[in-house]
């Protein structure tokens, strides 16, 4: 018999026919399931509050998005605090939902406007860490050369120091929303006054508020008003912000005109860090018109608690407003340096388009010192003195609302939120307990970051026993006893017919 | 297929009156229960935020690793040892319906092995009330739909080798790369290069342990339920050329 007439040929073809099949089958399930990653087939959330699912309005976001994002978390995967393992476990879980909304294209979305998510352990992997800035413990989002971090602080809401919400998706995507965006919020730090140095490194400066400014996609400019003569008004270059921190001599008169235009023609946001020691600022006239007033006093407390080991004001008196909703819930203190009092003006001008909010206020045993020049201090007669009721504010906000085209609601025209002290910024102060959490609040208020998302914040559920001991050793027997007792006596039973 | 439901009803009938069937039951609920037990000590001493359904899933990996092997290691190497599968390949029965009838019987004994163990989520809610369901829902779902590839796999295992050792061994091995090595290789720094960007995302897109995450979190994903049907059918298919390249050869 010839080869090909064979029994062993006849094999051989078989065994190949086999062997093609398999290659034809493996292709299928891998064209199939590669097909599968390229089309939206649906992802269902059984949870009973859809407690996994992304909002509708970042849903919306991210059928808009339109470059790729990068997300850079460095919070470890395991850690001896049991807050920073269930965070990791709460980000990681939201930000694969993310990735699985921008995984296929949609019309209004390109192909490459995905997000993507690296976890870097920044012991691990030094170079990286240095390459990309990267902080521990941090969610960073890139898109081009644009950054901005969430710390873990912006993550949770707080209630009796117990976290009570996962605010991660609102986080997420603001971050999202800024990196993606072409326009850049611009903060203008005022210069020429004595003003500190967002650029210096030494204890004054302001280097690690600016690092963190960046760190948040802000562009951050200088402005010397006495020199630029006008504050920007171009489109690209109009200031979101202007602070001024901490200036030692008083401003000019046509420095505080342009302020004053820039917030009340303008909505312009300004925060102003005054400490106590100048008289007069030069920004009395602009305070009054917000109907603010900054006190030529010094803050004094000695009584006991009332100051850090290094001399700084512990204040812990805040009264409810958005920005110290943060501060209330975390049940966290500030540490001011010196610091003078900023209150609503007594005798401002009724306005009803305008609000003055009082927010962080001293304890009701601190006063503010008049004759803070001479000799030691001591509350004298004629000082300013707070009462149970009414502390001595140290921060306050004011902001003007005007109805918008007929609609039904107000929207802001101007904000400004004034501080009487400048210390606690810089770079000796600014970690120091709630001082970041403060600034950022304020921060956040004044040019509306994330305040345009409505996306609800997560509840955290705990699940907890309450069981007796009794009722515990009963259910654990029940598990661990009854069930397998049930599954023998069964076994014994068709072991017993089957023999009979 | 006529055939078919001939082969799964004996199949399912000799399984259910084989004593070491109960015996696997027995011993498989007492390893659960000692974990679901360990499980409520945890919820007993403190809140936690995890539901208790994402918790007992959690544990998943370590009972399929030695339970599949042990039920489907012997389908096909027995048969093949015996001799008996040429015996029942001479009858109109196709080798197709010979593997989908073990499969089949292999996958109802592994289907009730798991559902044995709502029991305890029973017992759960009778002693501490409500919870949310999703996440239970959604990790049965996921015990139902992988173990139809990890059965399979099993099937495939056991269609490899006439010794019930080796194909234990086998479908382990199997087991344990599809379970954990897809993770560990998941976290090689190498896969980072863009060049290998089309085996990252095929080697994200089978990390087993991420799609148990989402389902016991009551979240359920068609693309991943597609996934384990899809590799389930191609172990079969591989099961069913296995084999007949098997008798070609033997």
């Amino acid at each position: 018999m010839s080869f090909p007439n064979s029994f062993r040929a006849a094999r051989w073809l078989r065994t190949t026919n086999l062997v093609l099949q398999a290659l034809l089958f493996l292709s299928f399930f891998a064209g199939l399931n590669y097909l599968a990653t390229q089309l939206d087939f649906g992802r269902f959330d059984l949870t009973r509050l859809r407690q996994h699912s992304l909002s509708e309005e970042t849903r919306g976001y991210l059928d808009r998005l339109k470059q790729p994002v990068r997300v850079i978390v460095t919070l470890p995967e395991k850690s001896d605090d049991a807050n920073l393992t269930q965070a990791f476990v709460d980000v990681s879980e939201l930000l694969r939902e993310y990735v699985y909304a921008t995984e296929t294209p949609t019309p209004t979305r390109p192909a490459t406007a995905r997000i993507s998510v690296d976890y870097i352990d920044v012991y691990q992997r030094p170079a990286d860490a240095a390459q990309y800035e990267l902080q521990k413990d941090t969610v960073l989002f890139l898109s081009g050369d644009r950054r901005r971090e969430v710390s873990l602080g912006e993550l949770y809401k707080f209630k009796d120091k117990q976290r009570e919400a996962f605010l991660g998706e609102q986080a997420f995507t603001a971050a999202i929303l800024d990196v993606s965006s072409t326009e850049q919020k611009k903060i203008y730090f005022l210069t020429g006054h004595g003003e500190a140095d967002p650029l210096s490194t030494t204890p004054r400066g302001l280097s690690e508020l600016y690092a963190n400014l960046r760190a948040k996609n802000y562009a951050i400019n200088t402005i010397d008003l006495a020199r630029a003569g006008k504050i920007p008004d171009q489109p690209g270059e109009k200031p979101d912000l202007i602070i001024s921190a901490g200036a030692t001599s008083r401003y000019e008169p046509f420095e505080q005109e342009l302020l004053r235009k820039y917030l009340s023609e303008n909505a312009g946001r300004l925060m102003v860090f005054v400490g106590p020691g100048l008289n007069p600022t030069g920004l009395e006239d602009l305070f009054y018109d917000w109907g603010l007033i900054a006190d030529d006093v010094w803050i004094f407390d000695n009584s006991p608690g009332a100051q850090t080991d290094t001399g700084a004001l512990i204040l812990s008196g805040y009264w409810p407003h958005e920005i110290t909703k943060l501060l209330i819930e975390s049940n966290e203190f500030l540490a001011f340096g010196s610091a003078r009092s900023i209150r609503p003006h007594p005798g401002a001008v009724p306005d009803p388009s305008r609000s003055v909010s009082k927010l962080v206020g001293a304890s009701v045993t601190a006063w503010g010192e008049r004759s803070y020049t001479r000799g030691p201090p001591q509350f004298s007669p004629g000082d300013l003195r707070g009462t149970k009721d009414n502390e001595i504010a140290l921060v306050a906000a004011a902001e003007r609302l005007a109805a918008k085209d007929n609609l039904p609601f107000s929207v802001p025209v101007g904000r400004l939120v004034a501080f009487g002290s400048a210390d606690f910024i810089n770079n000796a102060n600014l970690f120091q307990r709630g001082n970041s959490i403060l600034f950022i609040s304020a921060l956040n208020w004044l040019v509306d970051r994330d305040t345009q998302l409505s996306v609800p914040p997560r509840k955290i559920d705990k699940f907890q026993l309450s069981l007796s001991r009794q009722e515990l050793v009963r259910l654990r027997y029940s598990l661990l006893f009854g069930l397998p007792a049930a599954a023998a006596f069964l076994g014994i039973i068709v072991y017993w017919t089957r023999r009979r | 297929m006529r055939h078919f439901l001939t082969i799964l009803s004996h199949e399912i009938r000799m399984l259910l009156v084989n004593p070491s069937t109960y015996i696997a039951g027995v011993l498989f609920l007492i390893v659960m229960g000692f974990m679901f037990t360990g499980m409520l000590e945890e919820y007993s001493s403190a809140p936690q935020e995890i539901s208790p359904a994402s918790y007992f899933f959690g544990v998943f990996p370590l009972p399929v690793l030695f339970m599949i092997p042990l039920l489907t290691m012997k389908s096909i190497s027995e048969e093949r040892r015996n001799g008996t599968l040429e015996t029942l390949l001479t009858t109109p029965v196709t080798t197709f319906e010979v593997i989908l009838g073990k499969f089949g019987a292999a996958y109802f004994l592994y289907i009730l092995l798991w559902a044995s163990t709502t029991a305890f989520f029973y017992l759960l809610h009778r002693f501490a009330g409500d919870f949310d369901t999703g996440p239970l829902i959604g990790g049965y779902l996921f015990i139902a739909v992988s173990g139809l590839f990890f059965i399979a796999t099993g099937i495939f295992a056991s269609s490899l080798s006439r010794n019930q050792a080796v194909s234990g061994i086998l479908c382990f091995t199997m087991l344990f790369i599809l379970l954990l090595g897809m993770h560990f290789v998941g976290g090689l720094e190498t896969l980072k290069n863009p060049a290998l960007a089309p085996i990252k995302t095929a080697v994200e897109y089978a990390q087993v342990l991420q799609h148990l995450g989402d389902f016991s979190r009551g979240i359920v994903d068609v693309r991943q339920l597609l996934f384990y049907v899809s590799g389930s059918v191609l172990c079969l298919l591989f099961s069913i050329l296995g084999v007949e390249a098997k008798l070609i050869h033997s």
